[in-house]
């Protein structure tokens, strides 16, 4: 159960409502599955400013949804895992 | 090249305030090249943040769907998770740590939208920070330093107040060790009343004994999501709400701890130098100037 209160997209209005309607069908497309948005970026759904920074940082990372992830000697997701697995981050 | 690379995150994650152009060279001797260590960089400072807010939530794995890669599939703690633990970092900061220019990586060319950032920065703080120039040869990722520099001029929850949030970075940049962001922290506090005093008093090493009230509360909080994020539990969040400040403030302090950590780990690893003058946004007048 998440420590603080959670605004869930069905109840989401204005610009929390758009950045959950962009991260679930980015996400629904990517995994061929109903839209879903992951909970990592609920966490902030209280404050949609801060909400919008983290789907800033999706379309960043996945380039807009598409995870096109060219360039590179290495995936670049390896570096996001690492990061989260010396974070002791089990998400 | 892929052992590199994970010593390379392992001490972004851990200590990054050790890191040095030698750090750098090492990706380099293995084929990575600048452009790319920028890279790496900016994807460890996003991945930090979505980090510490996944842990900071305590939200629930996504079941049946991978959102990237998974450590222990199936495990769903967030506490007593043994993992790297983080150096202890001593109070102070590191002298200025770029070479020659403005980073120990080779600055790139310019692109729209690094005009665009430079424009933006220019307007707001009356300078381009090094940062944008340190990391000029990426500049996808400038939307997001824009946008993390933004909010974390100021707080973005009623309850929490200036004077606390600026406290919490300052606390948390000592913490990280980041010399780039010490000028603009000390900065902000020193707008509020014995705000030299407060700079002294949070980067000096930190003693929750020094603190009381929804100060002590809200630092301690700071530092645990600083240093060891997947040990925060539910009773944290409650804490804020025994003491008036709500989930607002919670997830506030959460976000700018994550936001300034991301940052630091970035300047640090890249060596950026310290701006001359603090990222504070100009008067009005000047802005229109």
């Amino acid at each position: 159960m998440p420590h603080i209160r959670i605004i869930e997209h069905k109840e989401a209005t204005g610009t929390l409502a758009d950045d959950y309607d962009y991260l679930a069908a980015a996400y629904g497309r990517i995994f061929q599955c109903d839209p879903f948005t992951p909970q990592v970026y609920t966490t902030s759904s209280v404050i949609p400013a801060y909400f919008r920074f983290g789907a800033l940082q999706n379309r960043i990372l996945t380039d807009d949804g598409t995870h096109v992830n060219a360039g590179g000697p290495l995936p670049r997701t390896l570096v996001n895992f690492a990061v989260a697995l010396y974070s002791a981050c089990f998400y | 090249m892929h052992k590199a690379m994970y010593a390379w995150v392992r001490k972004f994650v851990s200590q990054s305030w050790d890191m040095t152009h030698a750090d750098i060279q090492t990706l380099r001797d293995c084929g990575v090249d600048d452009h790319e260590i920028v890279v790496w960089a900016q994807i460890g400072a996003l991945q930090t943040y979505l980090v510490m807010m996944g842990d900071g939530g305590g939200v629930s794995l996504d079941h049946g769907q991978s959102v990237g890669p998974v450590v222990g599939r199936g495990r769903q703690s967030y506490t007593g998770t043994s993992g790297v633990e983080l150096a202890s970092s001593g109070g102070g900061v590191s002298a200025s740590r770029g070479t020659a220019g403005n980073a120990w990586v080779a600055a790139g060319k310019t692109s729209p939208q690094y005009e665009l950032a430079a424009d933006w920065a220019g307007q707001r703080y009356g300078f381009v920070p090094n940062l944008f120039e340190a990391v000029i040869s990426e500049p996808r990722f400038l939307r997001s330093n824009m946008s993390a520099l933004e909010l974390l001029e100021s707080p973005q929850s009623a309850t929490l107040s200036p004077r606390q949030h600026a406290l919490v970075r300052a606390l948390v940049s000592s913490l990280n060790q980041s010399a780039y962001s010490a000028v603009t922290t000390r900065a902000l506090l020193h707008q509020f009343p014995n705000g030299d005093a407060l700079y002294d008093k949070v980067s000096g090493g930190w003693d929750p004994a020094n603190w009381d009230g929804t100060d002590q509360l809200v630092l301690s909080f700071a530092v645990k999501a600083a240093r060891h994020a997947y040990k925060i539990v539910g009773r944290d969040a409650q804490g804020f709400r025994d003491a008036g400040l709500g989930d607002e403030a919670y997830v506030d302090v959460l976000n700018t701890v994550a936001m300034q950590t991301g940052l630091d780990r970035l300047t640090n690893s890249l060596g950026v130098r310290a701006d001359d003058s603090p990222m504070l946004t100009l008067e009005p007048s000047a802005m229109n100037a």
